[in-house]
């Protein structure tokens, strides 16, 4: 009974999930055609460039830009039902494998950046529940700082201070572990502050509960109280945040790519946008809104798990 | 079939510190002279903030009383910039959570009081909105409209609507199971009305709230654009244009980024401090 | 922080001057070329001439990779496909040229070993170099010549600069293996000039015909002195050294392989981290240096700074010729002599670029130094402006004509670090009365309104090899339209300068042309089609373990063939 109820839940939301690629893509493609700007002179008549007409006119043949709009979408839903999110106009290769290229570091980058954000926002959050007063003021404080300051800020911080100051890490590039550290450390602080701060909040409730205190009457000792028991309890409220997380990561990485100079996908968005790459921009918003559906997708489905009740409501 | 159980906020909303008084106090008075220099930037800065006199460029603060903060690449008093830097700042701010709120309240409204399928369309629709990050929506709406702080405001605005219209529309449920809106609809009062007397006034509360950290997020999302090279154009005075532009430069003169990225970061914390002062007010929690 | 000075007309004329030394040497000892030892340098300013070896001297030392830095990755190496800046100093890692210029701006030989041009001017025979192979083996030769021409001007390939550069390309006769007789539509004098650009390298035939245009542009081959192992967009790409090269420029007056063992090469689009990677010696060599750290590097013994003049039209601001109020010859003028350019030169620059008063860069061949703008004249400019009828001014100052006032509205793309100068214009223009509106867009809209013409002010550099680019900017058949794209974004119209650029394409004739080009730069002077500020110059800088650089004849550009470096 419980499993057809699941199965059936899970079904229904990715019908929606699959609604919702095709809202933010037709949305896409309807913005991006219909303002002002020639899509076919961007992509071969920028600064610089002299162009003949020659080349525009076969530019618009090529990409059916001299057709009606309708006709381009219909075309265009056609391609996608065959899992074609066609060409770059820029990059001139399949735009799945463009971002595919770029998916990596990105996905290095937001790895780290969450490993980071958990162990440390664990770390300080178990830490400092329930401490003393100047202890927690200044926690606090910090994390407040932290996560008022803006991604950029950081990022310009950590550089200066430990790229062109210290010489500690390399100031840009992509060749190994020490270049990643400030760019994930840039993603991972802003995170990392409002962890802390949730999972403070949610252990003090947790550590007042009764069985914390027949932990104690036990003789368990404070620390592992607080990391066997009391962490355990608090973790569900880690799973909620999970989506939120994820989104803002994703937008994070176009500051944090852009300022240490890195590839991925905030820099191909970046890219992609301000070049009028119509194809492009609109397979990263399908890619973004797959990774939003996937997300919470699993997030439901482990609320399932962690909670039987939510099936049923 | 509704979403998941999870209300993804922006950020700082989950901030439940308790600070203490002072903390305070010093936002409020730091708020305070923003919203002077706002309005009257003449007040700080007497000088034109656009004016590029004989004066050298990357003169250090405090080196001339003629220029508090030093001057920037062009000659230019840095504080002036500062000061008329503001109203565009706050603007920002301020516009894209207006947007927000009211866009917010509308589908809000729409989604607990119309129809089931009303409801359901307008669901999707804010799914589609969230399923996009708020900073590529933002890329996509100036790659449309161009560059300058009302497109990046409306972006902002609307890339956060469906915070609010989630808001509002739980808002509105808890007051239909309550039984007002029944009630009133059966003594044949006028819905308009039972929006404006029920379900408004109990969904203020959490709205102020979200939306004084929004204006925060929104201040400091406007600066991200800004400083990407979307944002105010020049050679108008913006926060996270100065420190845009400041980068440039920041082996000459690191001054140029720092007093920009401190005036940034102590107005969004100081908005932050406030709107977590009035949450807790809201919940009816007293500082411990 | 200390800035110098500008730099002025006397020390233009000094350059002048030296570069006709080198020359001079040049022909003089043609057998041993261009590597000659520089006269020492002894210049504050550090601008070294085409053709300079810098860093030269010294036992070449064999090995080693070079590191160097680049601004922006034009997304694809094929130089056909680009019109990218960077394709000056890579191009000529990876491929060869047919021609390649001489000190003086002259073409002179390379992969084409002589010619013979018709005195229509309209056939050219080429006699091609043999033994020459790309890097995959293909041979080098009148056939291979052909396809690269038709590559670049086969739409598909959507070349943005090769194949608009020989757009007067009609036919190719393959005489024998290493004879080729190329027949052009129209004279064009500038052939051999263009010849020798980056963006117009010999690649490899079979990797034409067997590629997609997204492979060649990840995948290029060459018959160049390295060839390209790696290539991650937006990252960076790697080059290795290839054993068997042995067809370098003569002009460079040395033979055989590359010292090095392979160049790597970074794209970092950050000004600031560029520079900083610089210093802290991450790379040995950064094709370009901002010039807000000029100074810096200047100052730091460890480096060789460059700050080359580049051959074509400065950084100019077209004024739209076609429509009000710019149409009005008076308000034009008005502008030009209303502008203090150099204070906005010595602001802006850093005192790291001349100011231009003419609409050729001043190193291009047939620059004709006595045409000059008229001098800034405040009481000149408010004159000319009061007489076009703009003498009422409004409450914010600025002036009216019938109630409308004098707005021009410049737009500027987001893609790129908004400049300065801008700023600077406008608050110069107020003081004129004239508001001038710096609209920021999407690259999109810049480009859409730029072909449009809608538009008062355009800014922008055109650099190139040749005076012909007078032609590109400012023939009236470069106008856009809704048929046929163009350069001649001032939307120019004067008969008498088409004649004068027309006659300078037919002929080859080096006094005729000298002429000509003299003609042309005085005709524009009272044409006033727009406001040049400062001379085009590209700034680079290397460590000095890097020895044997070369400045590139063609665009100023580090050569480094055969470059070597100090482990």
């Amino acid at each position: 009974m419980r499993a057809k109820l699941l199965a059936e839940r899970i079904g229904w939301r990715m019908i929606a999930g699959v609604g919702v690629l095709w809202g933010a893509a037709t949305a896409a493609f309807f913005t991006l055609h219909g303002t002002a700007g020639d899509a076919a002179l961007s992509t071969v008549a920028g600064q610089g460039a002299d162009p003949t007409q020659a080349v525009l006119d076969q530019v618009r043949r090529d990409y059916g830009l001299d057709l009606p709009l309708w006709r381009q979408y219909v075309d265009y839903l056609g391609q996608l039902l065959h899992g074609d999110l066609g060409e770059s106009y820029q990059q001139r290769l399949p735009v799945a494998q463009a971002i595919e290229a770029q998916l990596g570091q990105t996905v290095q980058l937001a790895a780290g950046a969450i490993v980071i954000a958990l162990v440390l926002a664990v770390g300080v959050g178990v830490l400092t529940a329930k401490r003393r007063r100047w202890v927690r003021a200044t926690t606090t404080g910090v994390e407040l700082l932290l996560a008022s300051t803006p991604t950029f800020v950081i990022g310009l911080v950590l550089l200066i201070v430990f790229s062109i100051g210290l010489h500690l890490f390399p100031v840009s590039g992509q060749d190994g572990l020490r270049s990643l550290v400030l760019p994930t450390f840039t993603l991972a602080l802003p995170v990392t502050a409002i962890l802390s701060q949730v999972l403070r909040s949610e252990l003090e409730d947790v550590l007042e509960q009764p069985f914390i205190l027949t932990a104690r009457a036990r003789g368990m000792r404070d620390v592992a109280v607080r990391f066997r028991h009391a962490l355990r309890h608090a973790a569900i409220q880690l799973v909620t945040m999970s989506g939120y997380i994820i989104g803002g990561l994703l937008g994070g990485t176009v500051i944090t790519e852009s300022l240490f100079n890195r590839q991925g996908i905030g820099q191909l968005m970046l890219v992609a946008t301000t070049n009028k790459d119509i194809p492009l921009v609109v397979g990263v918003v399908i890619f973004c809104a797959l990774v939003y559906v996937v997300v919470n997708l699993v997030v439901d489905i482990l609320y399932t798990v962690i909670d039987p009740r939510v099936v049923t409501r | 079939m509704t979403t998941t159980a999870h209300l993804p906020a922006p950020r700082g909303v989950w901030l439940r510190s308790r600070l203490p008084r002072p903390g305070i106090v010093l936002a409020a008075l730091f708020l305070l002279v923003v919203a002077v220099a706002a309005v009257v930037p003449g007040l700080l800065a007497a000088q034109d903030p656009l004016a590029i006199g004989t004066d050298p460029g990357f003169l250090p603060p405090f080196a001339s009383t003629a220029h508090l903060l030093g001057t920037d690449q062009e000659g230019r008093d840095v504080l002036s910039r500062l000061a008329h830097g503001t109203a565009p700042s706050l603007v920002m701010g301020l516009g894209a959570t207006g947007i927000a709120v009211i866009g917010g309240a509308v589908l809000g409204l729409l989604a607990g009081l119309g129809s089931r399928a009303t409801e359901a369309v307008v669901m999707r629709v804010l799914d589609v909105v969230l399923a996009i990050p708020e900073l590529l929506l933002a890329l996509i709406v100036i790659a449309l409209l161009g560059t300058g702080t009302e497109h990046a405001l409306l972006a902002v605005g609307v890339a956060t609507i469906p915070y609010y219209s989630r808001m509002v529309r739980a808002q509105t449920h808890v007051v239909r199971r309550s039984g007002y809106v029944e009630a009133a609809t059966g003594l044949g009062i006028h819905q308009a009305s039972v929006i404006w007397r029920h379900v408004l006034p109990n969904a203020i509360k959490p709205v102020l709230v979200l939306a004084t950290i929004g204006v925060g997020t929104a201040i400091a999302v406007g600066a991200s654009l800004s400083f990407l090279g979307l944002g105010a154009q020049p050679p108008a005075p913006e926060w996270g244009s100065m420190l845009a532009a400041g980068v440039q430069y920041i082996s000459v003169d690191w001054m140029l980024v720092a007093i920009p990225a401190v005036v940034i970061t102590l107005t969004v914390l100081s908005v932050t401090v406030l709107g977590q002062d009035l949450r807790r007010r809201a919940e009816g929690r007293t500082a411990r | 922080m200390p800035l110098s000075e500008p730099r002025s007309w006397p020390h233009l004329l000094t350059r002048a001057m030296s570069l006709a030394a080198v020359a001079t040497v040049l022909s003089a000892c043609s057998a041993s070329g261009l590597s000659q030892p520089a006269p020492p340098h002894g210049d504050a300013r550090n601008t070294a001439a085409p053709g300079e070896v810098l860093n030269g001297g010294g036992t070449p030392v064999k090995g080693g990779t070079l590191k160097i830095s680049m601004a922006a990755d034009p997304l694809c190496l094929d130089p056909h496909s680009i019109s990218s800046d960077t394709e000056q100093i890579l191009g000529h890692l990876q491929f060869d040229n047919l021609t390649f210029l001489n000190a003086d701006g002259s073409p002179g030989p390379w992969l084409a070993t002589s010619w013979t041009i018709s005195p229509d001017g309209r056939t050219y025979v080429f006699t091609l170099k043999k033994g020459v192979t790309f890097a995959d083996g293909t041979p080098f030769n009148a056939q291979a010549v052909v396809a690269n021409f038709a590559h670049m001007l086969d739409p598909n390939t959507r070349s943005p600069l090769a194949g608009p550069y020989i757009a007067p390309y009609a036919s190719s006769t393959v005489i024998d293996d290493y004879t080729l007789q190329v027949n052009l539509k129209s004279a064009y004098s500038p052939f051999l000039n263009v010849l020798a650009q980056g963006w117009l390298g010999m690649e490899s035939p079979k990797a034409i015909q067997e590629s997609t245009p997204a492979q060649l542009c990840a995948h290029p081959v060459g018959s160049g002195p390295f060839t390209l192992t790696s290539y991650t967009p937006n990252v960076g790409a790697s080059y290795a050294r290839r054993a068997d090269y042995d067809w370098g420029p003569p002009a460079l007056g040395q033979t055989g392989a590359a010292d090095l063992d392979g160049v790597d090469l970074s794209w970092i689009g950050q000004d600031p981290v560029r520079y900083n990677s610089l210093i802290s010696g991450q790379y040995q060599l950064t094709g370009y240096l901002p010039p807000q750290n000029a100074a810096a590097v200047q100052a730091n013994s460890q480096f060789v700074f460059e700050d080359v003049n580049r051959i074509g039209w400065p950084f100019t601001f077209d004024f739209n010729t076609s429509r009000a109020p710019l149409d009005d010859i008076k308000v034009r003028k008005a502008i030009v002599e209303g502008v203090d350019v150099n204070a906005i030169v010595q602001t802006s620059q850093f005192g790291q670029r001349g100011v231009a008063r003419s609409y050729l860069d001043s190193v291009t061949e047939f620059y004709d130094p006595s045409v000059q703008l008229p001098a800034y004249n405040v009481q000149d400019a408010n004159a000319l402006l009061d007489g076009a009828g703009w003498a009422s001014r409004n409450a914010a100052g600025f002036r009216t004509k019938n109630g409308q006032e004098l707005d021009l509205k410049l737009p500027v793309s987001n893609a790129t670090t908004v400049s300065p100068v801008y700023d600077l214009l406008q608050a110069q223009l107020k003081t004129l009365g004239v508001n001038l509106q710096v609209e920021v867009q999407p690259q999109t809209q810049v480009t859409t309104r730029r072909y449009a013409g809608d538009y008062d002010l355009l800014s922008g550099v055109w650099h190139t090899n040749t005076p012909d680019v007078l032609s590109i900017k400012y023939a009236s058949s470069q106008i856009p339209n809704s048929a046929h794209l163009g350069q001649n974004l001032a939307r120019l119209s004067d008969p008498t300068l088409d004649r004068v650029l027309q006659r300078s394409r037919e002929t080859t004739d080096r006094t005729e042309l000298a002429s000509l080009y003299s003609q042309a730069q005085k005709q524009l002077v009272s044409d006033v089609p727009g406001l040049p500020v400062y001379q085009n110059t590209v700034l680079w800088a290397f460590d000095k373990k890097l020895h044997n650089v070369i400045v590139n004849t063609s665009h100023g550009t580090p050569l480094l063939t055969y470059a070597w470096l100090v482990p």
